[in-house]
């Protein structure tokens, strides 16, 4: 009978290696991915994040401190006015292209659903942003 | 104008206004790049194959453009018109006015706006027609179409106003162009009749309200229409 550690390294291996279908089940805030595992070179988790909060404390004029994951990008508790948003998402449009090389699309029909928005906090547009990585 | 050229993207660059926007912005000092279905290489200025309607062709080409020096504004003059009575109208072509003339401006607003927003200044400049207010017989969808065009226009000029941004229409009545080359003598005339300055304006009439709008004078205009002619 299988070792069930052997089975869970197995698995895990797997997932790294086809990350990009099941990303989702392993990446949550805090975790910090090695992907360098998978043999496929993307910005981790956590440094997208740092970046999504460097962004938004700049161009919310916010101290960084003050800034986390779960920080509100919409709804009323929102840091940031619609300006600001928008100049966060031109931002990390840059970002997005030159570090992560990818194309980021910031449209979506769900932009300003407190639940489903990918902006609705800090983590979920960082989230987005790891996603987006091939 | 300032001292550094500014360019302007024009669409619907190939022929009527759309063509006259982008030779007379030309002439004006204006970097010039025009945007039409069938693309020209007879032109003094780049002019890129585009369908206005086709989101994924606009986001590619303001994508290639992005990059031009001194882009600074739009001039969305695509458009299209069918005369014809709603009870008579496919609704494929209903699509298709739609498309290029309320869809295409949006689309090409909103990517042109990423770009301006960028740059923290900027004009966009939407042609609507003298046939909204006048609610035009004949003409329904291309009225509804434009009028969207400047209910968006007005809508739009708020949000890009944080970024320098200026959003206005401008509204001819009839101008001797293709547009209007299937509408009756008489449609024309009465629609002349209607305005305030009853006499059918030109390309130019039409460039120099453009051309104000685009310019520093314009800094505090943002969310008009401007009806050349009056209604």
């Amino acid at each position: 009978m299988e070792n069930r550690a052997a089975h869970q390294a197995r698995a895990r291996g797997r997932q790294l290696a086809g990350f990009k279908r099941e990303y989702s089940l392993i990446v949550s805030p805090g975790e910090r991915l090695t992907p360098d595992q998978s043999g496929i070179k993307v910005v981790d988790i956590d440094a997208i994040r740092e970046r999504v909060c460097s962004s938004v404390a700049e161009f919310g004029e916010i101290p960084v401190e003050n800034v986390s994951g779960n920080t509100p990008l919409i709804g009323p508790e929102r840091a940031l006015k619609s300006r600001q948003l928008v100049e966060v998402l031109l931002d990390l449009e840059e970002f997005a292209e030159e570090q992560l090389q990818v194309e980021f699309n910031w449209t979506t029909d769900s932009a300003m659903s407190p639940s489903q928005s990918i902006y609705r906090d800090v983590d979920s547009l960082a989230r987005h942003l790891f996603r987006l990585q091939p | 104008m300032a001292d550094s050229p500014r360019t302007i993207l024009v669409t619907g660059a190939s022929r009527g206004l759309g063509r006259h926007m982008a030779d007379a912005a030309h002439a004006a000092g204006y970097g010039v790049i025009g945007l039409a279905r069938t693309p020209m290489s007879d032109r003094p200025y780049p002019v890129h194959a585009c369908d206005v309607s086709d989101p994924e062709q606009v986001a590619a080409t303001f994508r290639s453009v992005k990059s031009a020096p001194g882009l600074y504004g739009l001039v969305n003059a695509a458009g299209i018109a069918s005369l014809n009575l709603v009870l008579t109208t496919p609704a494929e072509t209903m699509q298709r006015i739609v498309g290029v003339n309320l869809l295409g401006t949006m689309y090409c607003c909103a990517a042109m706006g990423r770009i301006l927003a960028r740059h923290k200044a900027g004009r966009i400049v939407n042609l609507s027609t003298l046939a909204v207010p006048l609610a035009l017989k004949g003409e329904a969808v291309y009225v509804a179409s434009k009028a969207g065009v400047e209910g968006f226009s007005r809508a739009f000029a708020r949000e890009m106003a944080d970024f320098g941004v200026t959003v206005n229409a401008v509204s001819p009545g009839p101008i001797d162009t293709d547009l209007i080359q299937n509408v009756p003598g008489e449609q024309i005339d009465a629609l002349i009749g209607s305005q305030i300055i009853q006499r059918m304006g030109t390309r130019d009439d039409v460039w120099d309200s453009v051309s104000f709008l685009l310019s520093d004078q314009a800094r505090m205009v943002s969310g008009q229409v401007i009806h050349i002619g009056g209604a």
